[in-house]
């Protein structure tokens, strides 16, 4: 029938639009690359100069970390294209969320709270993909807010899983949205690719874990097994 | 002082490659595209040669079976950005290709292949 036929034809343009991604994204990655290993080269070369200046060497390490991150953003949309395995490794959760907060820029006006149990839990997973995760949660959170807010942060932990949540002050997020935000391109910003959700989800999908919405206020909960296979 | 020919299409990349290369005294010779790194590896026969491999005129795969003809010993190393063609490299590593860079590399590891390979 016809409602039969407009789902199959709007699946049919999601799937060329994303092939389209596909081959955008590879040519990009390349692109990329070569502006951002100038960038590592020079920065290399200008540390030889600084001597012992050591606000000089902390502005050199925000540059590296900022270098980083693009790479890994870089990683993330090739990911996406084609994911790739997961580089499992015993690992500290606080470790993991607090690396993916300090490779961020936090507006002075946002307030991050923290919430984390005296026992840190340990876990075997992809410590950078989590980063990425915590970061594209952390950084949607604040989008959200509209650089003003609190955002909270907590780690709570069960005998198979940790569940990490990421809650926010922000209006929430309307109805009619809530069951396309972990469609891959689905975005309501102006500057989005719409691929952030939709690879977090693949991230913690491939650790065997889950990723959730409640609102009410605005709350990511992510539970990731201790053991990812 | 031993010779480092480096090839790549984009001069900013090339020129700050070249500056890590002779800040560890070694002296370096560049090209801009898989022709002229031919060119330039019969004139001056360099120890290695770092070569990227999308460029235009000819690709980095071809330049480096253009200078393995030339030379059989010549010791070269690629380097990419992702793209790579799956049966040139089958064919190149036939032929002893050192390795292939994933860019964007360390310069901490560029100096140590230089080093290395040289």
């Amino acid at each position: 029938d016809i409602t039969e036929q407009k789902e199959l034809q709007t699946q049919l343009l999601k799937a060329e639009k994303l092939s389209a991604i596909g081959i955008l994204s590879a040519r990009l990655s390349h692109d990329l690359r070569n502006p951002l290993t100038t960038i590592k080269n020079t920065v290399f070369m200008l540390k030889t100069k600084i001597g012992n200046d050591a606000e000089n060497i902390k502005r050199f390490e925000v540059i590296d970390r900022a270098i980083w991150r693009m790479a890994l953003l870089i990683d993330d949309v090739l990911d996406f294209v084609k994911p790739k395995s997961l580089n499992l490794k015993s690992s500290s959760i606080r470790t993991i969320v607090e690396t993916s907060i300090a490779l961020m820029v936090i507006p002075s006006t946002v307030k991050i709270n923290f919430d984390f149990p005296i026992k840190d839990a340990q876990l075997k997973c992809d410590p950078e993909k989590l980063e990425a995760v915590f970061t594209n949660l952390i950084t949607n959170a604040i989008q959200a807010m509209n650089n003003v807010g609190q955002i909270y942060l907590r780690i709570k932990e069960e005998p198979e899983n940790v569940i990490i949540e990421v809650e926010d002050t922000g209006p929430g997020i309307p109805d009619e949205f809530l069951p396309k935000i972990f469609d891959p391109l689905f975005t309501t910003k102006q500057v989005g690719t719409g691929l952030g959700l939709v690879t977090c989800k693949t991230i913690i999908e491939q650790h065997g874990g889950s990723i959730d919405v409640v609102q009410k206020p605005t709350t990511f909960i992510v539970r990731i097994p201790k053991n990812s296979r | 002082m031993k010779t480092i020919l480096v090839v790549d299409d984009e001069t900013d990349l090339l020129e700050s490659t070249v500056d890590i290369i002779k800040s560890i005294d070694f002296d370096v010779i560049t090209a801009t595209n898989g022709e002229e790194a031919i060119t330039k590896f019969r004139e001056k026969m360099p120890d290695l040669v770092l070569m990227d491999i999308k460029m235009p005129k000819k690709d980095g795969f071809d330049a480096f079976f253009k200078i393995k003809e030339l030379n059989p010993n010549a010791k070269i190393i690629l380097i990419t950005g992702k793209l790579v063609d799956e049966e040139k490299l089958k064919k190149a590593k036939a032929i002893t290709l050192i390795l292939v860079v994933q860019k964007p590399y360390s310069p901490e590891f560029l100096k140590e292949l230089v080093i290395r390979y040289s």
